[in-house]
């Protein structure tokens, strides 16, 4: 499953370089605030679909509650600025670190029994944010949330102070964190981890035979895309300046969901782009919201039946195909 | 002699990947005929292959003349094939009755209550625990359950999965001259057996299985005879 | 507080808790023998209340002949799920299952709404518009008559599951799937069997609820989650935990959720499956069946 060899491995970060460079240089192309939202939002995406892939494609586990760590990390980051008067960067910070926290919690206790229950309690972890969200108004602010939230400024050192006031300087900002979350999930899945969870994922009883404390390992993978999902969820609430329970909303799992399940689980870059071309998506259909979860729904669909391992799995398997002729007359 | 089911250069496997690979063999009718190899040889996927419980990757099973290798379990049931699995594969949370009843599952109703009359008639164990949940039996109890199970449809070609599996010498005696019993009757039996001493007694015939493959055909003495295949399959010395 | 009061709060939880039960039951079924995790299952009751709907309110027929042929239709539709989709999945493909039913639960929830709009929908049934009133406790009789059905419809099933070769066929693939195939029972048709009735299940709960609640196409979202958690709280697999936790949820829903709000009483639920998921892994009622 894993890209083999140096060379590769050097021509990939090559590319990836260079389009991060280019990503960084898309404000000054002179785009529209609208654009710039668009690509603002794709870059929460991709953290988020990143994160998912990292537990579910590489670790095997189905986790239906990133969005829980997504809003923890957002009421986290958005009470401590308004609430407690913190720095934002201070807030965003620890609303990762909690989500980070809670993902291993919620991963500790599901996990020791199964797999399924891990999928289960990640889906009611989220319903339940939801619901706390909304009802505990004394802090939350109940349904109607927390409006108003201030800008995000950094203090350059002589260079004065700049404020992420406009859409494109906070395509910048979300950029950043996208990036630095590539960077975090590709150094894991490609590092001896890495291949410890791709091996948890394909034969746990196998890993565990080997005395690989499997359950660490699955606690790292969940702890560290929950951080990132509550990184991502506390930097963007300043962008839409107002959080509410609806940050928690089950369509952000299901379009995550998606992105990853297209892209192909486990296929890194497959991934990164599904996200991309699901946040532009909807702006390129210009449908409902409605219509456009039908659209979805019927792609999980049709994925599930015809390629399971997503795009980035066909041609992996061609790939491996064309390596190794099967033995026998293949199956049915 | 006319063979009773013939495998004919086939694979078979639990996903896309072969485990038995490309094998060949004829199993004679009313013959008691003995799987041995190593574990993951592919003793117990072959066996499961001709009842229809694995994949089917390629190749033809032939079962008196006809080609059943893309028949259902229940399809080739119906045409005398009857399997027991390894351990413990019965309903566990039901009762004797409940489990002798779905053994008669294809039967009409009066054959199937003659069947499980003549089966309690024969293993008067049977009748004894006859409210009492499978799960609770002794291993070799529920192995008894299991190969009557598998009788009540009066197979004519009986595969059997390690059935002295887990029973005590004693038990494992009993079983073994029921299968010696059975093949006296008239039924083609096909087994997969760790103890291999044991099942020797009663064979007629031996194949050997390596990853997948046939490395040696024979009656049990050739067997005995082949160096090679003692000490690699049988323990040092008989 | 009244003990009248408490009664009647009581047996509003017991007419709920008989719904519940129908679609945790049916939940559990399709769980159980096909290893699916029927992710779309609120929708169908969903569309079985917006089918009521449609037959009582707009073609103005009979209500117990409506349920009948929302039933009916709704077998029909399971057994279309299982042959278009849920067929091609493996027993042990939990995710797999997991996903393909919430696409299924996209499209139609979504489909839903984009057709006939989020306004909810009244279902009067004339006949069903006085009380009755046992022991000083007031029932309507739609709620009588929800609690009527869903008691038939679980009866009905209790029979299926032990007096009939289906039913007892149903239990012996539940209980031990290769066993089943090895004494001949088709484990397709009964895989479809099982969720034609899961389904008929979830249409007679649609159709019993739907003169209670309005009908709408997010009535389905939650009453799957809550599903999930009686299954889970009742032991994946068994059939009289999921019934008795399910009465108990409608029971304490009605009682509690007189005093505090409706979604914390919702968040007690959640909670409590969690604690249950973490201290008793296999239910409180599971004897082991996989989870």
């Amino acid at each position: 499953m894993n890209e083999t060899g140096a060379r590769p491995r050097r021509l990939e970060l090559g590319i990836g370089a260079a389009a991060a460079a280019l990503l960084y240089l898309l404000p000054t192309a002179g785009f529209s605030d609208y654009v710039m939202a668009v690509a603002t939002s794709a870059c929460a995406y991709c953290i988020l679909a990143v994160g998912l892939n990292l537990v579910y494609g590489y670790t095997g586990l189905l986790s239906l509650g990133q969005v829980a760590f997504w809003g923890l990390g957002a009421y986290v980051a958005a009470l401590a600025a308004v609430d407690l008067k913190w720095s934002i960067w201070a807030g965003v910070l620890v609303g990762g670190v909690i989500a980070g926290i809670s993902g291993i919690a919620v991963a500790f206790s599901s996990l020791r029994l199964s797999r399924h229950a891990f999928a289960i309690v990640t889906l009611i972890f989220a319903l339940l944010m939801q619901l706390i969200a909304r009802d505990w108004s004394e802090v939350t602010r109940g349904p109607l949330g927390i409006p108003a939230l201030p800008q995000p400024t950094l203090d350059l050192p002589g260079l004065g102070r700049f404020v992420f006031d406009t859409p494109a300087r906070y395509y910048v900002l979300m950029l950043t964190l996208a990036l630095a979350s590539i960077v975090v999930v590709y150094s894991i899945v490609h590092s001896r981890i890495g291949r410890a969870l791709v091996a948890i994922r394909d034969n746990e009883a196998l890993a565990e035979s080997q005395g690989m404390n499997t359950l660490h390992y699955k606690l790292l993978a969940v702890g560290v895309s929950a951080a990132l999902a509550g990184l991502a969820g506390g930097l963007y609430v300043f962008h839409l300046s107002v959080v509410d329970p609806s940050i928690f909303d089950f369509a952000y799992t299901e379009a995550t969901v998606i992105m990853v399940i297209v892209g192909g689980p486990g296929c890194f870059w497959a991934v990164i782009a599904s996200s991309i071309g699901f946040s532009i998506l909807p702006e390129a259909l210009r449908v409902t919201d409605r219509v456009r979860y039908v659209l979805y729904g019927a792609i999980l669909v049709a994925a599930m039946l015809v390629m399971p391992k997503g795009i980035g799995g066909l041609l992996q398997q061609r790939r491996i195909a064309a390596m190794r002729p099967r033995p026998g007359q293949g199956g049915t | 002699m006319t063979p009773a089911l013939a495998f004919e250069g086939v694979s078979a496997g639990y996903s896309d990947e072969a485990i038995v690979r490309d094998l060949s063999c004829t199993i004679e009718d009313r013959s008691v005929t003995c799987l041995i190899g190593a574990n993951g040889a592919g003793k117990s996927t072959l066996l499961k292959s001709a009842f229809g419980l694995v994949r089917h990757l390629g190749g033809r099973l032939i079962y008196r003349g006809e080609a059943i290798h893309e028949l259902l379990p229940e399809a080739r049931l119906q045409r005398g094939i009857a399997l027991v699995p390894q351990g413990r594969c019965n309903f566990q949370d039901m009762t004797v009755r409940e489990n002798l009843w779905l053994g008669a599952y294809t039967l009409a109703r009066p054959a199937a209550e003659a069947a499980i009359g003549r089966r309690v008639a024969q293993f008067p164990m049977l009748g004894r625990k006859w409210n009492q949940l499978a799960g609770n039996l002794s291993g070799g109890e529920q192995q008894i359950l299991e190969m009557s199970m598998a009788l009540l449809v009066d197979p004519t070609l009986l595969l059997l999965d390690e059935p002295s599996l887990g029973l005590s010498p004693k038990t494992m005696n009993e079983v073994f001259a029921v299968i010696r019993a059975l093949a006296a009757s008239g039924v083609t039996v096909v087994m997969v057996e760790q103890n291999v001493h044991g099942a020797l007694a009663i064979s007629d015939r031996v194949i050997v299985l390596d990853l997948g493959q046939k490395i040696f055909e024979g009656p049990p003495t050739a067997v005995m005879a082949d160096a090679h295949i003692r000490t690699a399959f049988l323990g040092a010395a008989p | 507080m009244e003990l009248q009061y408490l009664l009647q709060l009581a047996a509003n939880g017991i007419v709920i808790g008989s719904v519940y039960a129908l679609l945790a039951i049916g939940l559990s079924l399709i769980f159980g023998i096909l290893g699916v995790v029927n992710f779309a299952h609120g929708e169908f009751y969903m569309l079985g209340a917006t089918a009521t709907y449609a037959l009582v309110a707009l073609l103005g027929l009979d209500y117990w002949v409506s349920i009948v042929l929302v039933m009916l239709v709704a077998a029909a539709i399971g057994i279309a799920l299982h042959d278009l989709f849920l067929k091609r999945i493996g027993r042990h493909e939990f995710e797999r299952s997991m996903l393909l039913t919430l696409g299924l639960a996209m499209i139609l929830q979504n489909g839903a709404l984009a057709i006939w709009g989020a306004d909810p929908k009244f279902v009067r049934v004339p006949a069903l518009s006085g009380l009755i009133s046992p022991f000083e406790v007031r029932i309507p009789l739609t709620r009588a008559a929800a609690f009527a059905a869903a008691i038939a419809g679980l009866f009905g099933l209790i029979y299926l599951l032990h007096r009939t070769r289906l039913g007892q066929a149903m239990r012996a693939v539940a209980s031990n799937p290769t066993a089943a195939s090895v004494v001949g029972i088709p484990a397709n048709l009964i895989a479809r069997a099982t969720v034609a009735v899961g389904l008929a299940m979830c249409g007679l709960a649609g159709a019993a609820l739907a003169p209670i609640y309005t009908v709408h196409p997010l009535m389905g979202t939650l009453f799957v989650f809550k599903a999930f958690a009686i299954v889970i709280i009742g032991g994946m697999g068994s059939l009289s935990g999921a019934a008795i936790v399910a009465f108990a949820l409608g029971i304490v829903e009605s009682t509690v959720g007189a005093y505090v709000s409706l979604s914390t009483t919702e968040g007690i639920v959640f909670a409590v499956m969690i604690a249950v998921l973490l201290f008793r892994p296999l239910g409180l009622f599971g004897r082991g069946l996989r989870v």
